[in-house]
């Protein structure tokens, strides 16, 4: 019986979890299906209309109150002017802001951004968002617009970084208001004070006639109450001093405002921790209360409550503060890679702009940022507060996100609260001094730099995905870099390189964040088709013509190169270095002692092969199964020779022809020479056995010439070199090569690291290191060894064509079918079968499609 | 009262497992059937339909062929030798020998190494190089004498993946071992002494009453093995690598997917071995639950 009601309940909970699950997905179906057509029909319209920009999709937690409605007036604004661009309006609800900042860290980590999103002015966007590089700098839109001359000198500052401006406030808060109840300060005799001291005397006489002199909220309330006292006893020049690191801390001045701090909370109500500021302040207007120290948009809340300005409350700096404005500022700004950067910079125009200011702020209940505003359409209070925004000294505040980054905010948070539990001072000022030191310390560290530098003065970070993870090629990597920190000391790079697999783990993981969205600035990729295939058939690539072109690349790269990393005309990656595929090395002495040359035609070298294994030698060294493919690829190199090699990629020869027949006829031949326990030999297995003496020739691209080296073999003693036999004046290339991603998140030192990877500089660090040639015919010899000197002349002279077990002559897809088609070859040994299964993957994955 | 708050406490408490297991078990595995029906083949996802192209295309094609020969040679080779060493070693263990704890550990650790490690030792072990390179097992083989024995292991054509699958019976017969001997445990001394008195020899014992009642444990040990066996991937690489004629369906899924990005291909590879391991245990689960029910 209950074990049945247990079941049925079970059921019952899961079609509930059901319901509510599709019905998630029902509401957002629609949307999600809808988003991209409209924006299809709205591109065709901007198209005849305005250059990009069809639609602008802006971030805000502005979903209801004044706000809302305030929000909603500019954007009539905005529509007014731009009557073609859609506008998108992402609000996101709940926390004061908290929700919405998460789904925003989100939406970048996804690398979805908005076209732009609200912020607080300040450190709270400065730190968060500019240090990840997330924000693009507004000087250009303050000049275009004359935004300097109207906003007050003494605000810049605070919301640049650098000398760089990254937002644009739309409205102005203040946070050092102290707001009293005057018919009891009339009672009591007691005049609205002007000085701390006055107010300490006030509150004393307050006490004394058992009235509360001063109400407060929760802990964030007590924030607020802290940063207004602080900039009272230190002065405005001493409490913007804390913020860039020119007042210390621990100074004996903070001491004494920390002193204070603690008198004015000994006037305070006892249940604070469980009010809101709203109760707070309410107490003042219900008469409970004589003063309370809250940001102005505590007005807007009086008069919801039906209480007069200057009769139910009055208002006056907090004491000290006269002649200082401490603002906040929600302000908007334009992210990097915006989607609709046009539209954005459109809607960041309004947002600056007089009737954009003008229509928000009176519905808001808040002051322009713009000195100019229109006086006739704000109340009492705002006027005042526009008086002494256009007159005062601004300085920021600290719990409303203007002069410190989060990090730092919550630590002095911490301590605050600490602090609200045991009152000592001296540990709250040693808790605020290690708070400095740990988070504020960054932020003051970052103002310094500036002047002093050689390079380029372009900041930020630089993402680059790689496998080099070891041996040379990690060294090489390390080398590039150096040359890139010395031209851009600026710009952070971020070195994402993944170990194992020769590539295959970094490729797989590359796949899954760009399915997620997450492109990194740049990756390493084989030159070709195995990026072209892939990521330009996809859609994830810039063409960097430009680059070529700039740089003069065209010049010093060679002539039958540039087909190859090319589709439809555009480049698609700056190779960086050059290996070579189609290298046979082989034993000297074994050569010499069975009376063998040096093969120069695959006939000269059955013939040879035959000699060595008729005396007793494995002629042919050969690992495991991509080792097979590398061979294979210069057999039908060296039957077919490069034009109809050549035309095997592109679709003009066709695979099924007689002389693709003969190639793989004499592969099999090839594969006669070899070892029986190729499979379970690794390159280097292989390639050592020549240099031990066990076999007379080995196939293997040229990074085997460093292997030798580390073995202790000589050049031309322990190991010679040839081209493989029949395929002499063919250069079979493959290249390590970076990109340029659609939606680099920093595009511009992305392309900094480009113009690196391409410079003779660049790749005259990386190649001597590495082992390999640069991609330049211009390198300097000098700095490379005997073996990649004799290369260097055949890459500037011979015909170039592509390798295909190294990714440039076929895309990954086409290539793990051919693959696929080798091993069944190495089963079944039929040469028959082999073509026409190469037949079907050129026909699957291939141009013959 | 109290049973009916207890019945509501204990389904909050499920719920978030049911729901974890619900999206990223079944959710999942929903959303690879999906992928399997579409023509998904590259980067970016294409959720085209193509029906059951990639089942259809997959049965003729013959690297999933080898696939096929190849996970049941090497499940034979491995559930079999596993089972009968296993049992072999519990009997041997059974005898009430001194140190039979010592052994029993001995046995059983292998099973505590990952299939990377055992790959790893065993691609030495196994190396099928001849001449002067000959090492490992072969060279072994040349110093006692044993010529005939020396082989090319995984490099044999055709039946190199039953090499592997020594491999795979050296770490997993000692853990069959302990299910066989906790088997023989719980015989009934009874029995034994019962056939004795009516005059049985010892292979009468094992072969009329000691077998039958093992056999509930032979079909868990074969369902446990079994599933292992059709998933192997990582003792594959690390013995040999990719190459077809050692290819099984999870290598090729990987490789297709990973390599080729026919990521539509290498979900149906995915569900074609999902189900090939339900085919496997759902009988067995149900087998259990109706035993379970009946006592």
């Amino acid at each position: 019986m209950s074990s049945k009601k247990t079941l049925w309940s079970l059921i019952a909970l899961l079609m509930v979890l059901t319901l509510a699950l599709s019905a998630c997905g029902g509401a957002e179906a629609p949307e999600e299906a809808e988003a991209p057509a409209e924006a299809e029909e709205a591109e065709q319209a901007a198209e005849a209309e305005m250059g990009d920009g069809n639609m602008v999709e802006v971030f805000s937690w502005w979903t209801g109150g004044g706000e809302a409605a305030g929000l909603d007036a500019m954007i009539e604004v905005f529509k007014a002017e731009y009557p073609d661009i859609e506008f998108v309006n992402a609000a996101v609800a709940g926390g004061a802001g908290t929700n919405a900042r998460a789904v925003l860290a989100t939406r970048l980590q996804a690398g979805d951004a908005p076209d732009s999103w609200q912020g607080h002015a300040g450190w709270e966007l400065i730190g968060t968002y500019v240090a990840a590089n997330q924000l693009e700098p507004l000087n250009f839109l303050y000049e275009e617009n004359g935004w300097l001359a109207v906003m007050p000198e003494t605000l810049i500052p605070l919301i640049s970084q650098d000398g760089d401006i990254y937002s644009v406030p739309v409205n102005i808060h203040r946070a050092n208001v102290m707001w009293y109840n005057p018919t009891i300060l009339a009672d009591n005799g007691v005049d609205v004070p002007a000085s701390l001291d006055e107010w300490f005397a006030a509150m004393d006489t307050l006490q004394a006639a058992g009235v509360l002199p001063l109400a407060l909220g929760e802990q964030w309330t007590v924030l607020h109450l802290f940063e207004t006292v602080l900039l009272s006893s230190l002065g405005p020049d001493a409490y913007s001093g804390l913020w860039n690191g020119q007042t210390d801390w621990g100074d004996p001045a903070v001491e004494a405002a920390l002193a204070d701090f603690d008198k004015v909370l000994s006037y305070t109500n006892a249940d604070s921790a469980s009010l809101s500021w709203q109760d707070a302040v309410q107490l003042v207007i219900d008469g409970d209360a004589a003063f309370n120290v809250m940001g102005d948009w505590a007005e807007g809340f009086f008069r919801e409550l039906g209480s007069e300005p200057e009769v139910g409350y009055g208002w006056a700096p907090v004491p000290g503060t006269g002649g200082n404005f401490q603002f906040l500022s929600d302000s908007f700004v334009l992210p990097i890679g915006a989607p609709h950067r046009d539209a954005a910079i459109a809607w960041l125009t309004v947002a600056g702009s007089k009737a954009g200011q003008d229509a928000f702020n009176p519905v808001k209940g808040s002051i322009p940022a713009r000195s100019d505003g229109d006086v006739g359409l704000y109340g009492v209070y705002l006027q005042s507060a526009m008086d002494d925004w256009a007159n005062d000294t601004v300085v920021g505040s600290l719990t409303h996100g203007v002069v410190a980054n989060d990090s730092w905010k919550t630590e002095i948070d911490t301590a605050l609260g600490l602090f609200l539990t045991d009152h000592v001072t001296a540990t709250f000022q040693s808790a605020l001094v290690s708070a400095f030191e740990a988070s504020g310390q960054i932020q003051v560290g970052s103002e310094a730099p500036a002047e002093a530098e050689e390079g380029s003065d372009m900041g930020g970070q630089v993402e680059v995905f790689s496998w080099w993870t070891g041996g040379g090629e990690a060294a090489g990597l390390d080398a590039m870099i150096e040359v890139f920190a010395e031209k851009y000391p600026n710009i952070e790079f971020v070195n994402a390189a993944v170990a194992g697999g020769a590539g295959t783990n970094a490729r797989a993981v590359l796949a899954t964040r760009l399915q997620a969205g997450d492109a990194p600035d740049s990756w390493q990729g084989h030159a070709g088709q195995e990026l072209i295939g892939t990521y330009v058939a996809a859609n994830q690539l810039e063409p960097l013509n430009f680059l070529y072109e700039e740089n003069g690349w065209m010049d010093v790269m060679p002539e039958t190169l540039i087909p190859l990393i090319s589709q439809d005309g555009n480049i698609y990656s700056v190779p960086v270095n050059i290996h070579r595929a189609n290298v046979m090395w082989y034993n000297p002495t074994i050569l010499a002692d069975n009376g063998v040359d040096v093969p120069a035609s695959l006939d000269e070298w059955f013939a040879a092969m035959d000699t060595l294994q008729a005396a007793g030698v494995l002629p042919l060294a050969l690992g495991e199964q991509w080792t097979v493919l590398h061979l294979f690829e210069t057999i039908m190199l060296a039957s077919m020779g490069p034009e109809t090699y050549n035309g095997l990629w592109d679709g003009t020869t066709d695979w099924g022809a007689a002389e693709v027949t003969t190639a793989l006829e004499d592969f099999a031949k090839v594969l006669s020479y070899v070892n029986a326990d190729a499979a379970s030999l690794s390159w280097q297995d292989a390639a050592q056995l020549v240099v031990d003496g066990d076999a007379a020739f080995n196939v293997m691209g040229d990074w085997a010439e460093g292997f030798f080296r580390e073995l202790g073999s000589e050049p031309e003693v322990g190991y010679g070199w040839a081209p493989v036999p029949g395929t002499g004046g063919n250069f079979q290339f493959l290249s390590d090569s970076f990109v340029l991603p659609v939606g680099a998140p920093n595009r511009d030192a992305a392309i900094a690291w480009l113009a690196v990877a391409g410079s003779k500089e660049g790749q005259d660090a990386f190649n001597p290191v590495k082992g390999s040639i640069p991609a330049r015919s211009d390198g300097d010899v000098a700095l490379y060894g005997v073996y990649l000197q004799s290369a260097m002349d055949d890459w500037a002279s011979d015909t170039v064509v592509g390798s295909l077990t190294h990714g440039v002559t076929a895309n990954d897809s086409w290539k793990t079918e051919i693959d696929t088609a080798l091993g069944l070859f190495l089963v079944d040994q039929s040469v028959e079968n082999f073509q026409s299964a190469l037949v079907a993957a050129c026909a699957s994955s291939g141009p013959c499609q | 009262m109290t049973t009916k708050n207890e019945r509501i406490l204990s389904i909050a408490l499920v719920t978030p497992s049911i729901l974890a297991i619900l999206i990223f078990v079944y959710g999942f595995i929903g959303w690879s059937v999906r992928v399997s029906l579409s023509q998904w083949k590259g980067l970016l996802p294409d959720y085209t339909w193509a029906g059951f192209k990639n089942y259809i295309d997959l049965f003729s094609d013959p690297r999933f062929h080898i696939d096929i020969r190849n996970t049941l040679i090497f499940t034979i080779t491995f559930v079999g030798g596993s089972l009968l060493l296993g049992l072999v070693l519990a009997l041997l263990l059974d005898q009430g020998l001194r140190g039979e704890g010592f052994f029993r550990s001995v046995y059983l650790f292998p099973m505590a190494i990952s299939f990377i490690v055992t790959g790893v030792v065993w691609r030495w072990l196994m190396n099928p190089a001849g001449g002067t390179r000959v090492s490992g097992f072969n060279l072994l083989f040349n110093n006692l004498g044993l010529e005939f024995l020396v082989n090319q292991w995984h490099t044999t054509p055709k039946w190199g993946i039953a090499a592997i699958a020594l491999a795979a019976i050296w770490q997993m017969s000692g853990y069959t071992m302990a299910l066989y001997l906790s088997g023989l445990r719980a015989i009934p001394g009874e029995l034994r002494e019962a056939a004795q008195v009516d005059g049985a020899t010892e292979w009468q014992l094992f072969r009329n009453i000691t077998l039958p009642l093992l056999r509930p444990i032979t079909l868990s040990a074969m369902i446990i093995l079994g599933h292992i066996s059709l998933k192997v991937f990582d003792l594959i690489i690390s013995i040999a690598g990719k190459q077809i004629p050692l290819d099984v369906p999870a290598i090729y899924m990987w490789q297709t997917t990973f390599d080729g990005y026919f990521f539509g291909r290498g979900a149906a590879i995915g569900i074609l071995l999902l189900i090939s391991v339900a085919v496997l245990i759902i009988p067995y689960l149900a087998y259990t639950l109706r035993t379970e029910a009946e006592l």
